[in-house]
């Protein structure tokens, strides 16, 4: 039986997933790039946090386990992770694009993007280290205090992940639905040509994308020091996954990023822990497999991903009647 | 020369794949421009190098007196000109009053409705329409939001290209109509690109022919239309007919 301690841990890795994957899928469908340095803006964000930290808080960062005021920590995590998405767009996307950079370019030079950063986070990390008086030898941070305290039963963190994580995504929907820029960056997203035609500004849209995109994966990383030390490399590592619940959920809609994430986070977590059980201890060695396994059997079943599955059709294939889907292709239009 | 549009010496394509050589005509405001000549002649080139799609690589588009060549599209969008794509000229996921939101992207919140109720009233079967997504539009029902979407902003120019590709007949024929109602009632310049030569230059004013880049001819639509040699060898009309 899996213990209630590692429910939570991995409720609160599935939030910090479901995060990255809705950024990722954004900029994805926006400038049309894999970002592989998508795990490291994440890992910028933590190190936002620490900093908070390192020069707010008078406790040494020696232990390893660091509680902090946490709004404070958030929204520099935000700002980080924005800010670097930012400018991993305006320095390195954009000016390959105008040159005609196929995609194959630019994937790869977020590979060198992200090479970069870890560099720049391991350097951080080392100044972060030495602006504590009685430094020891980690640079491994965590907010374990938080997953150890509790309400109402439940881990603090875990409360603060579902918050920030609900809060992110309801507001982001409000903007893509609710305000005129929002519906400006889905125009954007289908047809940039028409939406620029129409009279709006591309660019300015797949900034935005990028702010967003790094915003919510700076505050991704933050929520993932409650669960797991956070090193220069922790984000970059995460990568595949995050890969793996985008594209479970088809790289065409932010809502199958959330369930993408879900999926994945969850069952390379509680599946392998429950797996582990079953078959010996040894299997919970195999859980960085689990997203590859995810990645390989949507590709091979279902390459649009779970969003681009009909559903209703495979309903009716199952149990009978006729798809929604197909209706809208039959039925004649009314003139 | 006033609200028209000149184009002058123009020199375009993609990358480095020119398209249109030396390029000039002019575009006489409040009339219809129909630009006519063999496929691949770089007819619809010629309406995306006006809007800034296209790389310019020499010659000046001048609108109301302004280089317009090299413009950003958005910018040229707000100077008061609006471009009808032959395809992928709505958004399909939108609903239909989402695609007129959108074409009213950066106006004053104030005059959206009423822009909206303004173009909605010229095809009212999109009043109709207005919560289905417009991918859920019929062809014609399609190419009418579009025209819609171009007429928000109440442009001055108007750039159309091959509106009737696709349709059916008499919904070519309606569309035609509301493009010369556009000249008629709505005071706007319209350059019309076309397929069917004849039944464009009919509506037209003023015909341009581009043959392989060029300008091969630029006159009265009707001189064009008419032309002893020109009409047959480049848009399979018997002269007269």
């Amino acid at each position: 039986m899996v213990s209630l301690v590692y429910l939570f841990n991995s409720l609160l890795y599935a939030n910090t997933i479901v995060m990255l994957s809705v950024g990722l899928t954004l900029t994805y469908l926006t400038t049309r790039v894999p970002n592989f340095a998508h795990g490291s803006l994440a890992t910028v964000g933590a190190y936002m946090m620490f900093t908070v930290a390192a020069v707010v808080m008078k406790e040494s960062l020696v232990s390893g386990n660091i509680s902090m005021p946490l709004v404070l920590g958030f929204v520099l995590a935000f700002l980080g992770g924005a800010f670097a998405g930012l400018m991993e767009y305006l320095i390195v996307l954009r000016p390959l694009k105008r040159r005609g950079t196929g995609s194959l370019g630019l994937m790869i030079s977020t590979l060198g993007v992200d090479i970069f950063m870890v560099g720049l986070l391991n350097i951080y990390a080392d100044i972060l280290r030495g602006m504590r008086p009685a430094t020891g030898v980690s640079r491994d941070w965590w907010l374990r205090s938080y997953v150890l305290s509790k309400v109402a039963g439940i881990p603090v963190g875990v409360w603060v992940s579902f918050g920030v994580m609900i809060g992110c995504l309801t507001l982001l929907y409000m903007l893509l639905t609710r305000t005129r820029f929002g519906i400006a960056m889905r125009a954007s997203i289908e047809n940039p040509q028409l939406a620029q035609v129409l009279g709006v500004n591309v660019d300015l849209v797949n900034m935005a994308s990028w702010i967003i995109a790094g915003g919510l994966a700076g505050l991704a990383g933050a929520l993932m020091a409650f669960v797991v030390r956070i090193n220069p490399v922790t984000g970059s590592d995460e990568v595949v996954a995050i890969f793996a619940a985008s594209i479970v959920g088809g790289l065409q809609s932010l809502l199958g990023g959330v369930v993408g994430g879900y999926i994945v986070g969850l069952s390379s977590t509680l599946g392998t822990k429950w797996l582990g059980d079953l078959v010996g201890v040894d299997l919970a060695a195999y859980k960085r497999a689990v997203p590859l396994i995810f990645i390989i059997i949507v590709l091979l079943v279902a390459p649009q991903g779970l969003m681009g599955v009909d559903w209703s059709r495979l309903r009716r294939r199952i149990i009978g009647g006729r798809s929604v889907r197909e209706e809208r292709l039959t039925v004649p239009h009314a003139r | 020369m006033g609200m028209g549009l000149s184009v002058r010496n123009i020199d375009a394509g993609y990358g480095k794949l020119q398209i249109l050589f030396n390029v000039s005509f002019t575009v006489p405001e409040r009339k219809i421009t129909v630009i006519v000549g063999p496929n691949g002649s770089g007819k619809s080139t010629m309406l995306k190098t006006i809007f800034g799609l296209t790389t310019i690589y020499k010659g000046e588009i001048l609108f109301e007196g302004r280089n317009i060549a090299g413009m950003a599209p958005h910018k040229i969008a707000k100077l008061g000109i609006a471009y009808v794509p032959q395809t992928d000229n709505v958004f399909g996921k939108l609903t239909v009053r989402e695609n007129l939101k959108m074409a009213a992207y950066g106006m004053d919140e104030s005059i959206v409705a009423d822009r909206i109720e303004e173009v909605t009233s010229m095809f009212p079967i999109l009043s109709e329409r207005m919560k289905q997504r417009a991918d859920t539009l019929s062809g014609g029902e399609r190419q009418m939001l579009a025209i819609a979407i171009a007429l928000v902003r109440r442009p001055k120019l108007m750039l159309f290209d091959e509106p009737t590709a696709a349709l059916a007949p008499k919904i070519a024929l309606e569309i035609l109509d509301a493009i010369q109602r556009l000249r008629d009632e709505h005071k706007i310049t319209i350059i019309l690109v076309e397929q069917n030569a004849k039944r464009a230059l009919e509506i037209g004013d003023k015909g341009v022919l581009l043959v392989g880049g060029k300008v091969a001819f630029e006159g009265g639509a009707r001189d064009l239309l008419e032309h002893p040699d020109l009409a047959r060898m480049y848009l399979g009309l018997m002269a007269g007919e």
